[in-house]
């Protein structure tokens, strides 16, 4: 018996990702400053980035995934205000990210085909954290400013309506 | 050998799973609509009562099950405690506008609103609605004290209303719910 479309892994972070391309939008941009996925990214020279990874993967599979975004910014970077010396600039971007998320859904595509995504129809992914809370984060916390960066740390709870079902409520 | 008919194991309809609560119940008096806020733990019911006859053989078992009566009520907790809600909460007339003082103990008549609320589905976002065409507010008032955000218990129990003097109908005397179709997942 093959996993349903909805419930694996793959097509549920591209999906995640998908949504973040289209939902999190910085008003003066982010240039080429934001890695959409898993893979390692490189950030030499950049005022400013987001870094996201899913570190774990139970959606799907009766549990839960979070979704880790590491939000970066260089003290006084050439594109930033001149003035933001206490890092504040990480927590206004952080602030589009979290409105970005703040969907009680995100609704889930078939990446069988990469080039062209297949939308999922009626299948999505809830944004709800561990406290049931829907479309607030699990967690956010701020760092203090070191070797000139300063970092806000932010992490979503992500289930299948599915996961939140009887044990034995899954067929596929 | 057993019966043929068992093909799906487990969830058969998973778009249906519902998570989350009733967040929007609308108190609607005349053609005014009173937003209660958000209502904690709501819950809708429809409860039934029966006749339960036995035969007269021995041992003696069930024969026939008649019902009798019918009920529906919506029961949550109103935590936006301002005077359109005390008052409602009060089994009094919403609408206080302007009005701080709300009187207890006086001869008041006996006052009717139609409560509509309405949830979300998460897997395809299908709304579920129910209505309650002419409802009386019958919980008691407390209003305690707590580190939380505190609020008095609501429950609205709905009354015969199949002479559609509030919207009802002969074929719908209390009210009804508005659920989606099931829909059967792929292979």
């Amino acid at each position: 018996m093959t996993t349903a479309a909805e419930r694996k892994d793959a097509n549920i972070s591209r999906s995640v990702f998908r949504h973040l391309r289209d939902a999190f939008v910085v008003p003066n941009g982010l240039e080429d400053a934001t890695s959409w996925n898993d893979a390692e990214f490189v950030a030499d020279g950049k005022d400013r980035w987001v870094a996201f990874q899913f570190i774990s993967s139970g959606a799907g599979r009766k549990g839960s995934s979070l979704l880790q975004a590491d939000v970066v910014t260089r003290v006084r970077g050439k594109g930033l205000p001149s003035a933001d010396r206490f890092g504040y600039e990480a927590k206004e971007l952080a602030e589009i990210l979290v409105d970005a998320m703040r969907v009680d859904t995100i609704p889930l595509h078939d990446w069988t085909d990469p080039a062209s995504p297949a939308p999922l129809v009626g299948r999505t992914v809830m944004v709800q954290n561990s406290a049931g809370v829907f479309r607030e984060p699990e967690d956010s916390r701020s760092w203090e400013v070191e070797n000139g960066l300063a970092r806000v740390t932010l992490t979503w709870r992500l289930r299948l309506p599915g996961d939140a079902a009887d044990k034995h409520s899954y067929r596929t | 050998m057993g019966w043929a008919g068992f093909t799906n194991k487990g969830g058969v309809d998973i778009a249906a799973y519902v998570v989350g609560s009733w967040d929007e119940v609308v108190a609607t008096a005349g053609v005014v609509n009173y937003s209660l806020g958000c209502v904690q733990d709501g819950v809708l019911e429809v409860s039934r009562e029966y006749y339960r006859h036995q035969d007269n053989q021995f041992p003696r078992k069930m024969d026939m099950v008649i019902p009798t009566s019918v009920g529906m009520k919506f029961t949550g907790k109103v935590e936006e405690m301002n005077s359109q809600n005390v008052a409602m909460l009060l089994g009094q007339s919403l609408n206080q506008a302007g009005n701080n003082y709300l009187y207890v103990g006086a001869l008041q008549t006996a006052y009717y609103f139609t409560l509509r609320g309405r949830r979300n589905r998460p897997q395809d976002g299908f709304q579920i609605e129910f209505v309650i065409w002419k409802g009386m507010q019958t919980a008691p008032f407390s209003f305690n004290s707590a580190d939380e955000v505190v609020g008095s218990n609501l429950e609205v129990e709905a009354l015969d209303d199949a002479a559609g003097v509030y919207g009802g109908s002969a074929t719908a005397p209390l009210g009804w719910l508005y659920v989606p179709a099931a829909t059967v997942p792929g292979p």
